[in-house]
């Protein structure tokens, strides 16, 4: 409780969440004023992706930049220090810390969608189980890059270097592994697709719109062809289930496999 | 003894009437058909009556809220035999499914000419109404919801006409059939403002020449209209919207030709417009909005003008695959809309410089579908931008007299306001904390 206090306080006097929650609203009022021109079938469900669309350029990287300097923070001001020779094991801290910054950006990003929603709501259709979807999708968005910035933020040993490795991870994610798929692409066939397809279906971006295209009705997955059918060989919600358990996961351990990363000892 | 003979006579003889004559009788609403003197009209009750009737002189049948046919799953629940049928006010369900018969059986059978139904319920039918060999059928303002099985080959059309017509079909409302209108071997119908959703195809030619569609809405659909090997066909005004799948299209013209598609509205699908195999046909004054890709171009399509059309949003405007063929966007100085900034200093209405449209993709969609999966990706971006760099980009529309854009539109100035008020008050209240 007091890691979850402590966090609340020290992101709400802090610049970086306001200036993440900031651009994600007005980049969705912006979007919410297109969808309107949008037929009204399925008006908000196209919006709905749209923003998750945009989602994938803001959040991955405020949630990465957020969470890696909180973390960092309590090196740097060696609050960790303090913690580590009193009361905490490094795990203890990790655990809590994870706990702390993963309920407080949460919490705070879903509830601007909520204001979102009353836009929403005054110039759309507003679904509510698709809008449940979509904010379900957004949470495991987030606690995946949450672990992951946890994760830089306990690696690295300098400001810079932080900095430098957000952006980095932000481009590989967003960007160069897509690029490398797409090169990649003329090799895949139908024998090979199957793996593929656990590629593909392993990286959170497409998985998570997957699921929400196809959750929404905005992707039909009747009338398949050949190749599609044998990639979709396993439900897309295991794949998104494999990815909010497996992610996460993976970046707890590193995390306290490589928690020594930046550590003063003097 | 006598008894005992009579009473096994009248037993055997019981037992080898039809079930339902045992029962009471021969089919009722067939009784009312059959009373109905030629050119008059029945009046059905607010009840079901059974079905698999058969019309075989000119006739008005009239339901009032309520009225239900309902077929025994065996045949068509009415076939029309007769010129100058009206069947209005009907709910119509189950008619045969089986594939194993010498017909595919519907809800309505339609077998011969000037036929009109109106205001028709039908559900739970292999196809919602059939026309063979028939003319001058109007099908009006009904709502036919398909069997929506996992197996197409289970499902039939919504409207299947096959050899018909001079036929006016408007203001329906179908949904969940395999294709929603079928047209085969049928010139000059008209079909106007019908809304089509969750089929395979919503509108689905073959063979027919001279049929005019327009203001009609496609929606969610696998295809939006598919218009294969059919000439002169005019659609306009027609809404297609989110047909998205792996190989969906709003609208697909294949081995076509002369066909005019003007004022058409391509919102959301995974393709726009699809054309193959196609000559000469105009796409004039139509709208691509958020597409994935607005308008795909195969080699084997030629002679087409595009000119008018709007293009916003798209991740691809236009993709030319298989290679370069001979289809202009641009005709008598006029090009099309692009969305693209451009400079007009001799203020002809049309940009200063040509505009080509670019890109590389079309070389991956040639070689593997999987690349629709890519489409959205912020990497396509960096994709397109590294082979413009590397000199891999193809010219897939070159418009020598692009378009300025008419009205730019106020882009919503109170969302603007608003914006900018909440960032203010998010900064007015940061400010007040601080002090």
């Amino acid at each position: 409780m007091t890691y979850l206090w402590k966090e609340g306080l020290e992101q709400a006097r802090g610049m970086g969440l306001w200036i993440g929650l900031g651009l994600v609203m007005l980049t969705s009022i912006f979007l919410i004023a297109e969808a309107r021109t949008y037929p009204s079938e399925l008006a908000f469900e196209a919006l709905l992706l749209s923003l998750y669309d945009i989602n994938i350029y803001l959040l991955p990287l405020f949630a990465l930049f957020i969470t890696s300097f909180a973390v960092f923070q309590e090196k740097e001001l060696k609050t960790l220090m303090i913690l580590l020779t009193k009361r905490e094991s490094h795990l203890s801290f990790l655990v809590k810390k994870s706990f702390a910054i993963q309920f407080v950006v949460l919490t705070a990003f879903l509830l601007a969608y909520f204001v979102l929603a009353l836009f929403m709501k005054a110039f759309l259709a507003f679904h509510v189980l698709s809008f449940l979807k979509f904010l379900f999708i957004v949470a495991i968005f987030l606690v995946i890059f949450n672990q992951l910035g946890i994760l830089l933020g306990t690696v690295c040993k300098s400001k810079m270097q932080l900095v430098g490795a957000n952006v980095f991870v932000w481009f590989v994610t967003v960007f160069l592994l897509d690029l490398m798929f797409l090169y990649f692409l003329p090799a895949v066939s139908y024998d090979n697709v199957q793996v593929f397809s656990w590629f593909y279906f392993l990286n959170p971006i497409h998985v998570m719109r997957f699921y929400l295209e196809t959750s929404l009705g905005l992707f039909s997955m009747d009338h398949l062809s050949r190749l599609l059918n044998e990639m979709m060989f396993m439900d897309v919600r295991y794949f998104l289930l494999i990815n909010a358990i497996t992610w996460p996961g993976l970046f707890f351990l590193l995390s306290t496999k490589f928690r020594h990363g930046g550590e003063l000892r003097d | 003894m006598k008894q005992v003979i009579t009473g096994l006579l009248l037993a055997v003889g019981l037992w080898l009437l039809p079930g339902e004559a045992a029962a009471g009788g021969i089919n009722e609403l067939q009784e009312l058909i059959e009373e109905t003197p030629a050119g008059g009209e029945l009046e059905l009750e607010n009840k079901t009556y059974k079905g698999n009737v058969v019309i075989t002189k000119p006739l008005t049948v009239k339901g009032k809220n309520g009225t239900k046919v309902h077929g025994d799953g065996t045949g068509n629940v009415i076939e029309i035999e007769s010129p100058d049928v009206t069947l209005e006010n009907l709910e119509i369900r189950y008619s045969g499914r089986s594939r194993d018969t010498s017909e595919e059986f519907a809800g309505v059978r339609v077998l011969d000419q000037n036929i009109t139904l109106k205001n028709l319920d039908i559900a739970e039918t292999y196809h919602g109404i059939y026309i063979n060999q028939s003319k001058h059928i109007v099908i009006e303002n009904n709502t036919i919801v398909g069997l929506d099985t996992s197996s197409l080959g289970d499902m039939g059309s919504g409207i299947h006409i096959v050899r018909s017509g001079d036929n006016h079909i408007e203001g329906n409302f179908i949904k969940q059939s395999r294709d929603g209108i079928y047209v085969e071997y049928s010139d000059n119908n008209e079909i106007i403002e019908n809304t089509v959703q969750e089929t395979r195809y919503g509108l689905h030619y073959m063979y027919s020449n001279f049929n005019r569609f327009e203001a009609n809405k496609f929606i969610q659909n696998t295809g939006g209209a598919a218009i294969m090997h059919s000439d002169n066909i005019e659609l306009r005004n027609n809404s297609f919207s989110y047909n998205h799948g792996s190989r969906s299209f709003g609208l697909i013209i294949q081995g076509s030709r002369e066909n005019d598609v003007i004022d058409n509205e391509f919102y959301l699908n995974q393709r726009g417009l699809y054309l193959e195999q196609s000559t000469s046909n105009m796409i004039e004054g139509n709208t691509f909005f958020k597409n994935k890709i607005g308008i795909e171009v195969w080699s084997s399509t030629t002679s087409h003008y595009f000119i008018k059309n709007s293009f916003h949003d798209n991740s691809s405007d236009v993709i030319a695959v298989g290679g370069k063929s001979n289809n202009q966007f641009f005709k008598n100085g006029v090009g099309n809309y692009w969305n693209t900034p451009m400079l007009d200093l001799d203020q002809d209405g049309a940009g200063d410089r040509e505009m080509a449209s670019t890109s590389a993709i079309s070389q991956l969609i040639e070689e593997n579908e999987l690349v629709y999966l890519f489409l959205e990706s912020p990497a396509m971006a960096v994709y397109e931008q590294l082979n413009n760099l590397l000199s891999g980009q193809q010219t897939m529309a070159l418009d020598k007299y692009p378009l300025m854009k008419e009205n730019p539109s106020a882009n919503e100035a109170w969302m603007f306001g608003g914006a900018g008020i909440l960032v203010a008050g998010i900064y007015m209240w940061k400010r007040r904390r601080r002090m």
